[in-house]
């Protein structure tokens, strides 16, 4: 699930909860004289415990998603943290959580549907959160964060801070309901981050972003025709996502690609005549990478299997019989993975050059100097990223590096937001007006 | 790797790369190629880079690259490897000038 799934998610919950007023009835408990009273205040108060410690979820998942973002945010000494408006609500969270007593709920708790509505909505609006978990953390690359995503994610915590601070206030009446410490200071902290957030352009495309499930490899024998070309592409694919090659390996794989995108064009004149030239493009690039890596060298990664999926592919592609018009649909399949492999070759011989996984045998005139009266040989392996005449990057950078594509912003991402902002601000509790504009 | 040895390695590679840049089809080109990744594989990933060739006459490079990868067997290389290496090249020129 993306983060704009599991956001709407949260979203949607504690909407459904701000809108929720006089807890104790929905809890079962008095407030209307024509409905009867259905539970007993010990079942109040473990409905009531329940819910803390879904807020307490809510709450660490915003603390998550603050910590994660605010690099982007924190400049200056580091004297003046508290003074910035995420530093202050980070400092402030922390204050908050260090108060609270009720721990995580178990697993059974987040899985398992609650009869009661409150607390069913209370489970949903958890569940959302531990869903996304994945994508928060220092480590976490899911989201591609920039200033511009950062500011979303920024925003959605500290709204979501607010709304946990409204909810709380209301929830008085419930027996056992634990506080949140210095809520006022809370709430003052979140709604001065809500607006720094909103103060330059934001990125939605953030909503598209997200861990997803590693695509798997298609085993079995190889399909008839293009079919098992697009298979063997794809498990070229699937493999080189999953670690570097060796250099000896990418030049395999660079080789085979080379009659790949040749007899693709082949296949294309027959079949997709618009995809000929894109594909001539790509043979003549990697022909041009093929031998600038002829002296490219490097002992460590695998991809093995990438290399021997590439040789099938070329190999099923040379083999196979002239396209028709009935495989128009498998050749655009096929450009569409020559665009994933395209970028992931160029994103690892990117990252194999700067991290020296990848040199480049050079020629030396003189042997090495003498150590010890023993003259050992001159050093030959040099990073591809020193200088010296190597075309390798300049080619990955120009040509195969596909064009960053502008992620389309989701239609309910604004929609989502400015409901949210409207349901905040029409909150007794809150003692300024906002702008519902992100 | 001995000095004598990397001049032969280098001598032999130069000149498979100069019959690839210089194949008269586009399949005899990568056959060559398929030759020097054979070649390198044989050699571990560890080679020395290739020099300028004097002559672009493809009779005489292939020459010259057959008998340096011949000559390569006085350096303790695993022999069946050579032997398939020496085959691919003369199924790479046999490719290369059907066409």
């Amino acid at each position: 699930m993306t983060y704009g799934d599991n956001v709407t998610d949260l979203r949607t919950a504690m909407t459904v909860l701000l809108k929720r007023h006089r807890i104790l009835q929905p809890l079962g408990g008095p407030g209307i004289y024509t409905v009867p009273e259905t539970t007993t205040v010990e079942e109040r108060r473990a409905m009531g415990e329940q819910i803390q410690r879904y807020r307490y979820v809510v709450l660490s998942w915003c603390a998550a998603a603050i910590d994660t973002v605010a690099p982007y945010f924190m400049v200056g000494l580091v004297a003046d943290k508290y003074n910035q408006p995420v530093s202050a609500l980070m400092y402030r969270l922390e204050v908050t959580a260090s108060g609270i007593t009720a721990g995580y709920p178990a697993m059974e708790e987040l899985a398992t549907p609650h009869s009661n509505k409150l607390v069913e909505t209370w489970r949903q609006a958890a569940k959302a959160c531990v869903l996304s978990e994945i994508d928060l953390g220092p480590s976490a690359t899911h989201l591609e964060l920039d200033a511009g995503r950062g500011r979303v994610v920024l925003k959605d915590a500290a709204d979501f801070v607010r709304g946990l601070v409204v909810l709380d206030a209301r929830y008085s009446n419930v027996p056992g309901w634990q506080h949140l410490k210095s809520p006022r200071r809370l709430e003052s902290s979140a709604e001065v981050a809500s607006i720094f957030a909103r103060w330059t352009e934001s990125d939605l495309a953030v909503d598209r972003a997200g861990w997803r499930p590693t695509p798997a490899a298609i085993k079995g024998p190889a399909l008839p025709g293009i079919g098992g070309v697009v298979q063997a592409q794809h498990n070229t694919l699937v493999d080189l996502c999953t670690a570097p090659p060796t250099a000896m390996n990418l030049r395999r794989i660079i080789h085979a690609q080379v009659r790949v995108a040749h007899e693709a064009g082949r296949h294309a004149a027959h079949a997709a005549p618009e995809l000929v030239e894109p594909f001539l493009t790509r043979e003549r690039t990697y022909q041009q990478l093929h031998i600038a890596a002829r002296n490219l060298g490097g002992l460590i990664g695998s991809g093995g299997q990438a290399a021997a999926e590439s040789a099938n592919a070329a190999e099923r592609l040379r083999r196979a019989p002239v396209s028709s018009t009935d495989d128009t649909a498998s050749l655009h399949e096929l450009a569409r993975l020559f665009t994933g492999v395209d970028a992931r070759i160029a994103a690892t011989i990117g990252h194999g050059c700067s991290e020296k996984l990848y040199l480049v045998s050079t020629s030396s005139h003189t042997l090495g100097d003498v150590i010890d009266g023993i003259r050992p040989p001159a050093k030959h392996w040099v990073p591809a990223t020193a200088r010296v005449p190597f075309d390798l990057l300049p080619i990955v950078r120009d040509r195969l590096q596909p064009p960053p594509a502008a992620t389309p912003v989701r239609q309910d991402s604004i929609v989502n937001r400015n409901d949210y902002d409207l349901t905040i601000a029409s909150q007794p509790s809150m003692r300024r007006n906002h702008n519902p504009t992100l | 790797m001995l000095l004598k040895h990397a001049i032969e390695l280098a001598e032999a590679r130069s000149y498979l790369v100069a019959l690839a840049d210089h194949a008269l089809s586009f399949d005899g080109s990568m056959e060559y190629e398929r030759v020097l990744l054979e070649l390198d594989e044989l050699h571990g990933g560890v080679f020395p880079p290739i020099t300028e060739v004097p002559t672009s006459d493809p009779a005489v490079l292939y020459q010259v690259a057959y008998h340096a990868i011949a000559g390569l067997e006085a350096y303790d290389l695993d022999a069946f490897g050579l032997e398939l290496c020496l085959a691919m090249l003369i199924a790479a020129r046999e490719t290369d000038t059907r066409s």
